[in-house]
């Protein structure tokens, strides 16, 4: 085979086993009693190949537990594959997680220092861009304060600055975007366009689709560890999407989705998911609007609009509409075009989440026009929480506990 | 087998950057909020010195010439490999995060564990060294043994920590049982009295732990100044290649699992 160059990635026919414990025996005394422990094997990678040319920016795409993740892994090199292997050229940088081995006690500076020595760069090379990564992380003031005192943006920040700026000839980020603030979003995805330019090669997770079809060159495509498909990103997203449809009807355009109905003297013709990052799906707690792009057919007089959502299995968690905002929107002539936006934040945790719309008389004694289930959109990112609402709660300890010289838990029997 | 130690030698050096900057992170972190801060290198076993100088002399009544220097040539050395055994055991579960994030060549963990109590060890010497010149001077041609000691004692420490590490990612009983396990070792090892004073059958066992023969280097070119006999070589330089190999061996085996077992 020949040389692999520098920024190629080859993937040959990689599988990966992960053994599930039934019943897991982690101490010596059920040990020596002769118990074994009962497992079987999972294959989450099931003989995957593909080639990454030096440059390129590869989205792994697939729905939930088809091994994008585990791929991932692979390719940053923290997993082995148990079958198959996965040849570089030149050096890798993995961002599974911002700030990963960020020590709490110790400075920003400090650990950007650490933190780039993990990732495997010398610290002459560090200084040499270390100014580089407090202006993009905005942390001027406080790089000499222990990390522990940052809020959980500022911490992102540095953990993003950090590996994206220790320029590797590969690049692997895990789904890492889907934090921060839209102005920090943007800033990374202008870093990683620059990267992108100079020739990195990157490989990169995600769930929002629209990012990949930007961003990305390539797609690999996998479902249950196996690869559908590998290769131009536009036409991988087309059956990748194509799938989703066939699966859950997910992208259906108004007309044909849930229950329609309504007098029609007022309609809602399109209904828009906008949300303020300008992706197609929503970061956990941003900003998004629903518009409402409507016709008057009759005059009337103060429409009433209401928005429903609900999770995708049904469970109702918000509904909402002019009149109980005790709002007149006033007098609207026949053939008139308006329209209607609900703004909010989606303090969601992530997930599919279904929105029902609605017009009807000022006193909801007519129905104008119903669509159940007419859009859905994606909360992805991390809500430091499971359960359906992100409420974002803060965690304080009085007094705070003595610190530990890692912050790691101490693992327990149970984990795995 | 024997190639194991060589490629991870290798691999260790590497990455230094990495092994030097995760080192200072067990030191700085480890003093981070204190007001003595590396201070306590040196006031512990100078307060344990004491303590057991007292103990040792006026309620025990035992009488050893220079106690106090024969008490620290050993205790040094044995908390040493006691902070390693400690360190080492937790070095891999204790990274967890760090193992299941980032790809890094693991061993670089135990090994910076190891450094980070040599460091305090370094600091503990150098305060105690004057002291033994003042008391009773170590200015001999066996002062020279203190070097291979050290060096012996670090390399027979990341051995221990290299296997301790990676077994205990499979048994946790391992961070269980070493607080009993080095208390036996201690009392196992002449730091607090003589070997001569025991039973000859007694003697036999103690002459059976590894440590009895560490400490005896340190001791050799601090408190008898004289040069340890053949034996005592062989045995310490024994156990040192065959802990490594053994350590570096179990710790190749187990370590392409550490990301999935954490």
């Amino acid at each position: 085979m020949a040389e692999v160059a520098v920024g190629e990635v080859r993937v040959n026919d990689v599988w990966e086993s992960f053994r599930v414990y039934t019943d897991r025996v982690t101490s010596l005394r059920e040990r020596l009693a002769g118990r074994r422990s009962r497992s079987e094997d999972f294959w989450a990678l099931r003989g995957v190949s593909f080639t990454i040319e030096p440059g390129e920016t590869v989205g792994l795409v697939g729905p939930n537990g088809s091994g994008k993740s585990t791929l991932l892994k692979c390719l940053a090199g923290i997993l082995e594959p148990t079958r198959g292997t996965i040849e570089y050229g030149g050096r890798v940088a993995a961002m599974l997680e911002l700030g990963a081995g960020f020590h709490h006690e110790l400075t920003g500076r400090e650990n950007v220092f650490l933190n780039g020595s993990i990732l495997g760069f010398s610290r002459r090379y560090i200084e040499s861009v270390f100014d580089e990564i407090v202006d993009f992380s905005e942390l001027h003031d406080f790089i000499d304060a222990p990390v522990r005192t940052y809020s959980s943006g500022m911490f992102l920040r540095l953990g993003f600055a950090v590996s994206v700026h220790l320029q590797p000839d590969i690049l692997i980020i895990d789904e890492v975007l889907a934090v921060g603030d839209a102005h920090f979003v943007k800033k990374c995805f202008d870093r990683l366009n620059t990267l992108k330019r100079s020739g990195v090669t990157i490989a990169l997770v995600s769930h929002d689709q629209s990012m990949v079809r930007t961003l990305c060159s390539k797609a690999v495509y996998l479902q249950k560890g196996e690869l559908m498909a590998a290769g131009k990103a536009h036409e991988v997203m087309d059956a990748y999407q194509g799938d989703i449809i066939d699966a859950e009807e997910h992208y259906a355009p108004v007309a044909e989705r849930g229950v329609v109905y309504g007098t029609g003297r007022v309609t809602i013709d399109e209904i828009l998911v906008k949300p303020d990052s300008g992706f197609e799906s929503v970061r956990v707690g941003e900003r998004l609007v629903i518009e409402l792009h409507s016709t008057a057919h009759e005059t009337v007089e103060n429409p009433a609009f209401g928005m429903v959502i609900r999770t995708a299995d049904g469970t109702l968690l918000y509904d909402t509409n002019t009149i109980l905002q005790r709002m007149a929107p006033g007098r609207y002539e026949a053939g008139q075009r308006f329209v209607v936006r609900f703004g909010f934040h989606a303090r969601l945790t992530p997930g599919n989440y279904l929105v029902t719309v609605a017009a009807s008389r000022h006193d909801d004694a007519e129905t104008y026009d119903w669509h159940t289930d007419a859009v859905s959109f994606d909360v992805v990112g991390d809500a430091r929480a499971v359960g359906i609402v992100a409420l974002g709660a803060t965690i304080e300890f009085t007094p705070p506990g003595e610190p530990e010289p890692d912050p790691a838990p101490r693992p327990t029997a149970s984990e795995s | 087998m024997a190639a194991g130690p060589i490629v991870m030698t290798r691999r260790v050096i590497g990455a230094r950057e990495l092994l030097r900057n995760l080192t200072s992170r067990e030191i700085k972190v480890r003093y981070k909020r204190s007001v003595l801060g590396l201070f306590w290198t040196l006031l512990n076993p100078l307060l344990t010195m004491i303590v057991f100088t007292v103990v040792l002399s006026k309620a025990f009544r035992l009488d050893i010439e220079w106690g106090s220097i024969y008490f620290l040539s050993a205790y040094l050395p044995f908390s040493f490999f006691q902070t390693c055994v400690f360190a080492g055991t937790g070095a891999v579960v204790n990274n967890a995060s760090l193992i299941s994030k980032v790809a890094f060549p693991r061993e670089v963990l135990p090994v910076s564990a190891v450094m980070a109590q040599f460091v305090h060890l370094a600091f503990a010497m150098a305060v105690f060294m004057p002291f033994v010149f003042l008391v009773r001077s170590p200015w001999r041609a066996s002062l020279i043994v203190l070097l291979p000691a050290l060096i012996l004692m670090f390399v027979f420490c990341v051995g221990v920590a290299l296997l301790l590490s990676a077994l205990n990612t499979k048994v946790r009983d391992i961070q269980e049982f070493q607080g009993v396990a080095m208390m036996i070792a201690f009392y196992m090892t002449p730091v607090i009295y003589l070997k001569e004073n025991l039973p000859p059958k007694y003697q036999t066992i103690i002459n059976l732990n590894p440590l009895t023969h560490f400490v005896s280097l340190f001791r050799s070119a601090l408190y008898t100044r004289e040069f340890p006999t053949a034996q005592v070589w062989g045995i310490t330089i024994g156990c040192t290649v065959f802990t490594l190999v053994l350590g570096a061996y179990v710790f190749n085996r187990l370590s392409t699992a550490f990301a999935k077992e954490l």
